[in-house]
């Protein structure tokens, strides 16, 4: 009796699957970055920052699986040290950008009037420059280093939150149920906390898992440059700026931390579509 | 307008003078002024404790911004609102809050109206939250007890509004109007967006309300019937000001203004054929740039010449019935 409902439900969720099928690559592909990232902090199969120059430029192998840089390097390790860093960039420049810039939004369309065009303004003028450029801008005027390209990341990331939660906190506004709140007496501040910031919290989790992405590329794109995470921390840019050198002998030296940069931007894009698609069913329907 | 024919002292519940909106429309060139909306053009009404009023009129006459600026949900441009003898426009933010509890809303779209990520608990606590200063067991006893008021069960607390009917949620909302136990609650086309099968069981319900709890109500409708059904007064409006008011049975028996009339002819009959039909052409002027004289004198199939020149205002035609037409013997230019 057992085995057939069993199988419906093993079939049921087969069905989910292939439905939210960009959410499930794409958690899949996060959660491998996530499990790297902390299983990095207690163990690596080699040393990621240990030098051993009698080993270097070593073709994969059972010993070293991913190979070794042309310092003697373990890849494979330095790939998961790696994958510590892109997360902690990742998570705090998103936050930056989450905390400062749905709030300014949420502001934004609290106050309306001058206060909105002032935020928005500025937004628009931060927001003319692409990821990498005001990052390499902002790491410019900061000085180089992991932190303050943390910062850099982070402060692009304000006006692209600031100006997604305005303008869904703005439709928000114009409901009728804002009006009714405001008829039983809600000020502003309620209203925003209440009502704005709950009825656009979806929009605001794909932007993260979204810009989560953009942030991991743009600290490699930095560190890569050779402005963002410094040596001997490992980090996927600066492995790719090491590969660089090789890459007509070596090519594999930068094809894994590529790899590596590719299937986690890659996985954290499907997971914000997935996400979109399972959060605001209405959007997947007009596409 | 003045107030000479204060009788003696009524219990009014809500009194309206003169009130004015204009909308400033967004410049369209940087030579010319804005243009202006005129929603409201000098409004007056009163309604006594317990009784209802309901304002009828075509859309874009209005109506609703009446509603919206009766709640101070929208400022005046001139006029005043007296809800239980106090003056809206000059209490202080807070003052006005405190007051909110004495007049609350029910809103056209049940759907539109709750917060879909908001349980009906929670819904129907919110003015108890934001005027009352209560504990949480007297509010949850409170939200109990407007919930069986208004015919919903127990368990439906613990529901999200998409799980109801429209004509569930409207009572929901009206749940909601009740908590703070309001004298006055302003419904803004409460069953237009209902089932016609739905609509008699809410105006039933508010009816039975108001019987229970001496609720008054400002009913805002396009729907004649629903305001005859409902309400002991009728206001019918027209570009903004009032046409005709009086008690609801006399104004549908002998409309005089003949905008009313109009308004009353084109309720679909169940014979068709037998009556023959007065039918309004042109379109409704306009709000922008009203017309010098009445607003009404275009589509007017009884329009004079003085009609263009001056604009009529409300008098009685008899006892408590007004009407704002030159037609109206007393009326002079």
């Amino acid at each position: 009796m057992s085995e057939p409902v069993s199988k419906n439900q093993l079939m049921a969720a087969l069905t989910l699957m292939t439905r939210y099928r960009n959410f499930v690559i794409g958690a899949v592909l996060t959660g491998l970055v996530i499990v790297c990232a902390f299983l990095s902090a207690v163990w690596t199969p080699h040393s990621a920052v240990e030098l051993a120059i009698r080993s270097r430029l070593q073709l994969p192998s059972l010993e070293h699986w991913l190979g070794t840089d042309h310092l003697g390097r373990d890849i494979l390790s330095m790939i998961m040290v790696g994958a510590q860093n892109s997360l902690i960039v990742g998570i705090v420049a998103v936050s930056i950008g989450v905390f400062l810039g749905v709030g300014l939004g949420l502001w934004a369309a609290a106050k309306r009037g001058w206060t909105e065009e002032l935020i928005m303004r500025f937004s628009d003028f931060t927001f003319a420059f692409p990821a990498v450029l005001s990052a390499i801008m902002i790491t410019a005027i900061l000085g180089p280093g992991a932190v303050n390209s943390i910062l850099a990341i982070g402060i692009y990331n304000i006006p692209v939150f600031a100006r997604i939660s305005r303008g869904a906190a703005n439709a928000i506004w114009s409901r009728e149920y804002i009006m009714a709140a405001k008829a039983a007496g809600k000020g502003r501040f309620r209203i925003t906390v209440e009502h704005v910031l709950p009825n656009i919290t979806s929009v605001i989790v794909v932007q993260a898992t979204i810009s989560f992405a953009i942030a991991i590329l743009a600290e490699a794109a930095l560190s890569y440059l050779g402005i963002g995470t410094q040596p001997p921390e490992p980090s996927w840019g600066r492995m790719l700026n090491d590969a660089q050198t090789y890459a007509t002998i070596k090519p594999y030296l930068a094809i894994f931390p590529g790899a590596a940069i590719f299937l986690a931007v890659l996985g954290l894009n499907m997971l914000g579509d997935g996400l979109r698609d399972i959060l605001d069913p209405r959007l997947t329907r007009g596409r | 307008m003045t107030d000479t024919q204060v009788e003696a002292v009524v219990d009014d519940v809500v009194r309206a003078t003169n009130v004015v909106r204009h909308y400033t429309l967004p410049r369209e060139s940087l030579f010319r002024p804005p243009a202006v909306v005129q929603a409201l053009n000098g409004v007056s009404f009163s309604i006594s404790r317990g009784r209802s009023l309901g304002v009828v009129g075509e859309s874009g006459c209005g109506k609703s911004t009446l509603a919206r600026c009766v709640m101070a949900l929208e400022p005046l441009d001139g006029g005043r609102v007296e809800i239980e003898g106090a003056h809206l426009e000059g209490l202080t933010p807070d003052a006005l809050r405190d007051k909110r509890r004495d007049f609350q809303m029910v809103f056209q779209d049940p759907f539109g109206s709750l917060d879909p990520r908001q349980k009906v608990a929670r819904i129907v606590a919110e003015p108890l939250e934001a005027l009352e200063n209560l504990g949480r067991a007297e509010r949850l006893e409170r939200v109990a007890e407007v919930i069986a008021s208004v015919g919903l069960k127990p368990t439906d607390i613990d529901k999200f509004p998409h799980e109801f009917s429209g004509g569930q949620r409207q009572r929901i909302a009206i749940a909601r109007a009740l908590a703070t136990r309001p004298t006055l609650i302003v419904a803004d086309e409460p069953v237009s967006a209902l089932d016609v099968s739905v609509q008699a069981q809410v105006l039933n319900l508010l009816q039975d309300l108001q019987d229970q709890f001496g609720v008054t109500y400002l009913m805002i409708s396009h729907d004649l019937a629903v305001v005859e059904y409902v309400c002991d007064e009728v206001a019918v409006m027209y570009l903004g000001s009032i046409v005709e008011h009086g008690p609801a049975v006399e104004v549908f028996a002998n409309p005089v203004h003949p905008y009313t009339r109009a308004l009353l002819e084109a309720v679909p009959q169940l014979v068709p054929g037998r009556k023959k039909r007065l039918r309004l052409s042109g379109n409704v002027q306009s709000p922008i740039d009203l017309p010098v004289g009445c607003a009404f004198a275009d589509r007017c199939p009884q329009v004079e010449a003085r009609c263009r020149e001056g604009r009529p205002v409300l008098e009685d035609v008899s006892r408590g019935h007004k009407s704002a037409c030159f037609l109206n013997a007393r009326q002079t230019t």
